[in-house]
């Protein structure tokens, strides 16, 4: 079945119980080895938040401070940097904001065709997919209303 | 190679030779080709030459009305302004010689001058037009002493 992924997607394709265990797990072991200045403890920043995006068919949100960029879940929805380890909160996550009509964006964005034969896992494959109409990935931005990507899919099917 | 579009990426994500080979060497080389094509067109174009796709009006002459549509190539635009002098008179004409030619008469744009409150203008006309120049005419509602500027803009095939 054909789906927009999420970080649940992530701690599967990682083997673990959890995308809240898996981002414990690697925050941890990149705070051992000195590559971020805080691990992930659990706390959350509740007024600190970032929007979730779709990108190449998987929810992400990305990082104020550093542009890095992070698998979410929106059963779980935090946001834990692993480029910077949210230093600017001094480890504190942000909370993740998902859009109310999450299930409809993603609805629409499955019915753009893709190319996703290529990859180790569903994840990979999702951020390997090649859109089949030209610049038509399954990406949707804040901001964008199923309205807009109705128009977009059509506009491409007209292009091409 | 054509452009792909390029996917964010996170923590845990496989970047393989493969990913950098299409998102960052062949897109590369996409907008490489891209602006080195765009550059040659430009340079291509003399000074003065624009592109403007379709022309509407009644023949070859440019100055002449109607509704048939034409396509157009290369594009000569010039431009400038007229210094229309008058010695107590209510009408006085300045001709205009184009810097380079057209091959048929093109389409010219007077403004309206400014008399700098020296007096109230009643029309200013195209009197005459050929490829090579043209007679811009000022007429005032009373006599009128001093000169005038009216700019100017022309659109033409070039040769």
């Amino acid at each position: 079945m054909e789906e927009i992924l999420n970080g649940k997607h992530v701690a599967i394709a990682h083997k673990e119980r959890s995308f809240r265990d898996w981002i414990l797990h690697i925050s941890a072991e990149k705070y051992q080895k000195n590559i971020i200045q805080f691990p992930f403890t659990g706390n959350i920043a509740e007024k600190k938040t970032v929007n979730a995006r779709v990108d190449f068919g998987r929810w992400m949100a990305d990082c104020p401070d550093c542009n890095g960029c992070e698998y979410v879940d929106p059963d779980d929805p935090f946001f834990f940097c692993l480029s910077c380890g949210n230093v600017m909160l001094e480890g504190y996550a942000r909370k993740v904001i998902f859009p109310k009509n999450m299930t409809d964006i993603e609805a629409e964005l499955i019915r753009r065709p893709v190319d996703d034969r290529i990859g180790a896992n569903a994840v990979n494959k999702a951020m390997r997919s090649k859109p089949i109409y030209p610049g038509l990935s399954r990406s949707w931005n804040p901001g964008e209303s199923v309205a807009d990507l109705k128009k977009q899919l059509a506009f491409s099917k007209e292009k091409k | 190679m054509a452009y792909s579009a390029v996917p964010s990426v996170s923590t845990g994500d496989l970047w393989t030779a493969a990913n950098h080979n299409t998102y960052l060497r062949d897109n590369l080389s996409d907008h490489e080709s891209r602006i080195v094509a765009a550059e040659a067109a430009i340079t291509a174009l003399p000074d003065g030459i624009v592109s403007i796709p379709r022309r509407q009006g009644g023949s070859s002459d440019w100055y002449v009305g109607g509704h048939t549509n034409y396509d157009t190539t290369d594009i000569l635009v010039q431009f400038g302004v007229a210094l229309v002098s008058f010695s107590t008179a209510t009408s006085s004409q300045e001709t205009i010689t184009f810097e380079t030619p057209y091959t048929s008469r093109p389409a010219i744009f007077l403004s309206c001058p400014n008399t700098g409150g020296g007096g109230y203008v009643r029309q200013t006309v195209l009197a005459t037009a050929t490829t090579s120049d043209f007679v811009v005419q000022v007429d005032f509602e009373s006599n009128f002493t001093g000169a005038i500027n009216v700019p100017w803009l022309s659109f033409g095939p070039s040769a």
